[in-house]
């Protein structure tokens, strides 16, 4: 009698078990689970006690506490300029980028023939992302001999100068590429113009709204978790920009393009000082989430949320 | 039911993963029983990758079928990148190309093979090799590289171009800086064409030249200092290049710094006519340009010959190399192969076996004849190799070619550069003192 009870409850186990949702979610996840793991989560680990050691990469670590930050802080010039030239960078990038991606995005909504065209043409940039073709094509545009300055030459304007090869236009060729790439931003932005109901811009019109009313009263409140979210992943992605600085300028000239992860990979892998670049990714870790969290904070005073209204 | 079979969707999913994974381990598995695969790594120009794979090929057919070569090449600066992670990583290529500048750190750490055994039981035959090449490879007189070929700074110039504009290059070597400068100006006012700015993309190696020639060397024999105390020689240095880029006598720094290749250099498209050059590129750069070159020893001055004779480059094998025997038989077949070296035709530098140089002699395009030529001239005018970089001699070097580039860009005035560059190099140098 109690053999038979065990075993119902034995086989109701195991059905339990594998019948639950639970079991089946994790399964599924497990491949993702183990990459966050292993590629993720302990290098984070390990980058974070690295930072206290001196390790050149071939012999084991040795540590030396805090040494890697002050010297960071006190003694390195170069710590603080590439600082510098990636803050511009992103505070530079990051609007224009959402402006221009929003702009397009309202053209990109009216209804045409052509629309699903243009739509695809504009996004293309995007998905070749921050490969090496497109740095390379770029370097090539912006030299002295190359495809700007003959256009600027059919235009009458006698330009000698390598964009790319002059500490003051250098950055901003980069910054330029990284908005032509504004293809998810836009995307995204598509898909929340789509979620403004009709009956709003309806209302709007009898009320006797022209299209800038329109858009300020209307499309901008509607769209500010769009903007939030864009904002938020256009920011972390532009603080590590790395190939597009390391292919075009390698950091140069005169270090005006010198980007934070450039600088951070010269330490490491042409300094053989890997302490010192683990350090500097977690001074660039915390950065990057004050300043996620600042937003976040910020967003009570403009993000409109409709569900909101009810409450 | 429908859980079950979601669990069970997965479960074949993951399973399918791992059997894939599975079944391509067994491959290999199976492929290295039959043959040997060899991985090899060097770094330099188009050419020298069309070379070395002919190379490998020719002794795949001529000596050794079971072995199977696999490559890894790129450019000097991401090959070094490359290399350290994989030497963090202990799986290192088994054939690497190693340069006198890293050589001695990685040996220091232990992750090259001594390969005098090698030499010793005849795998690796150094007969017809000079003592000094042999030495340039060794450490603590265990043998850790075998130099590639023979290299050495130079002059490299267009003579269609001096010819025109009427001057005539002491290709001896029998000039002052001051005729250096005065060649390049003369020459612009004739003919419009300009000089390359000097090593731009390496300076440290102008300012090493020129500093021998006063007679000190560049690094302190320890490593724990510069070998100067001297701002004037780096000022020096920054002034020669300042007044002949003032003067619009020499391409402007950000034209230059758009360049990467040698196939995409001023150069060689042509707008320039002189420059410097390692003597071991004339070969890939006269290929690249399809004109006549000419090569000439760089500008005396000062109390000795600041030119030294370098290993080119070097092979070494990987201290975790499981085919050591193998990987020296290759390296003998670059070394000792008249037939590999007719392939190679000294695109690494001059040979060093005596028996190749005769052999290949003949079979030389002019391009590389003018090379051995060049080093022969050189030998006669130069002083010996300094030791090795110290720890913290690639953030020395890339210090230099900021403050350089600073000075050239016109940021900062020649002084102060070299002020800057004296103080923090040595704060370079004692951080790394171990």
């Amino acid at each position: 009698m109690s053999k038979v009870t065990y075993k119902i409850s034995l086989q109701s186990r195991v059905d339990r078990i594998i019948n639950s949702e639970n079991i089946a979610g994790y399964v599924f996840i497990l491949p993702w689970l183990v990459g966050f793991f292993v590629f993720t989560l302990i290098p984070i680990v390990a980058t974070f006690y690295l930072s206290f050691t001196q390790y050149d990469l071939l012999s084991p670590p040795k540590f030396v506490g805090l040494r890697n930050y002050i010297q960071m802080f006190k003694e390195d010039p170069l710590f603080w300029e590439s600082m510098s030239v990636t803050f511009f960078y992103v505070f530079v990038t990051v609007p224009l980028k959402l402006a221009f991606a929003l702009l397009l995005a309202l053209w990109l909504s009216y209804k045409s023939k052509l629309t699903p065209f243009y739509r695809a043409v504009y996004y293309i940039p995007s998905m070749m992302g921050g490969s090496v073709a497109v740095a390379v094509l770029w370097q090539r545009l912006f030299t002295s001999d190359g495809v700007i300055n003959s256009i600027l030459k059919l235009l009458g304007i006698d330009s000698n100068i390598s964009w790319i090869g002059n500490p003051k236009t250098a950055i901003w060729t980069l910054i330029l590429l990284a908005v032509w790439q504004f293809g998810s931003p836009m995307l995204i932005f598509l898909a929340g113009l789509k979620q403004i109901p009709e009956s709003y811009y309806e209302a709007a019109i009898i009320d006797g709204a022209n299209s800038w009313q329109k858009f300020i009263k209307i499309t901008l409140p509607m769209l500010t978790p769009i903007i939030f979210f864009n904002l938020i992943m256009q920011m972390i992605g532009s603080f590590m920009t790395f190939t597009q600085g390391f292919i075009i300028t390698n950091g140069g000239p005169v270090n005006s393009t010198l980007f934070y992860a450039i600088y951070l990979y010269r330490r490491a892998f042409q300094f053989y000082d890997m302490g010192y670049s683990c350090a500097m990714s977690w001074v660039m870790l915390i950065i990057i989430g004050i300043l996620t969290a600042l937003i976040f904070k910020s967003s009570t005073f403009w993000v409109y949320y409709e569900s909101k209204e009810g409450e | 039911m429908k859980k079950f079979l979601s669990i069970l969707f997965a479960v074949l999913f993951l399973l399918s993963c791992v059997l894939t994974t599975q079944i391509k381990t067994s491959q290999t598995a199976l492929g290295s029983s039959q043959s040997i695969k060899l991985r090899i790594a060097w770094w330099g120009s188009q050419t020298r990758h069309d070379r070395t794979q002919k190379v490998l090929e020719l002794y795949r057919a001529k000596v050794n079928r079971k072995v199977s070569f696999v490559t890894e090449f790129g450019s000097w600066s991401g090959y070094w990148d490359k290399l350290t992670t994989q030497a963090a990583a202990k799986n290192l290529p088994d054939i690497i190309q190693m340069d006198y500048m890293y050589l001695a750190q990685y040996v220091q750490k232990g992750l090259l093979a001594d390969l005098t055994p090698h030499t010793k039981n005849g795998i690796l035959n150094l007969k017809d090799v000079s003592d000094a090449s042999i030495k340039s490879g060794s450490i603590g007189g265990k043998i850790y590289a075998i130099s590639l070929g023979t290299n050495a700074l130079a002059i490299i110039y267009d003579p269609t171009v001096a010819k025109k504009a009427g001057v005539k290059i002491p290709e001896d070597g029998n000039w002052s800086w001051n005729d250096y400068k005065e060649i390049i100006k003369k020459v612009y006012q004739k003919t419009k064409i300009r000089a390359d700015l000097a090593l731009t993309a390496d300076p440290k190696f102008l300012l090493e030249y020129y500093v021998r020639q006063q007679g000190k060397s560049l690094y302190k024999p320890d490593g724990t200092s510069l070998g100067f105390t001297q701002e004037k020689f780096i000022v020096d240095v920054f002034n020669i290049n300042l007044e002949l880029l003032k003067g619009g006598y020499t391409a402007r720094p950000d034209e230059v710094s758009a360049t990467s290749t040698i196939e995409d250099s001023l150069f060689v498209k042509g707008k320039t006519w002189i420059g410097w050059t390692w003597s071991n590129m004339f070969v890939a750069t006269a290929n690249a340009a399809k004109r006549p070159l000419a090569l000439a020893l760089p500008p005396k001055g000062g109390k000795r010959p600041g030119l030294y004779l370098k290993p080119s480059q070097f092979f070494s094998v990987a201290a975790t190399s499981k085919y050591k025997n193998e990987a020296a038989k290759v390296i003998n077949f670059f070394t000792n192969s008249v037939e590999a070296n007719k392939i190679l035709l000294a695109e690494r530098g001059v040979p060093i076996s005596s028996k190749v140089r005769e052999g290949i002699k003949n079979a030389v395009e002019p391009a590389v004849r003018q090379t051995f030529d060049y080093i022969a001239l050189a030998e006669k005018n130069c002083s010996p190799i300094d030791p090795p970089d110290p720890p913290g001699g690639t953030e020395v070097g890339q210090l230099f070619k900021d403050l350089y580039d600073q000075v050239l860009y016109g940021q900062i005035k020649p002084e102060v550069a070299a002020k800057m560059f004296i103080q923090k190099a040595n704060q370079i140098l004692m951080r790394n003192k171990k």
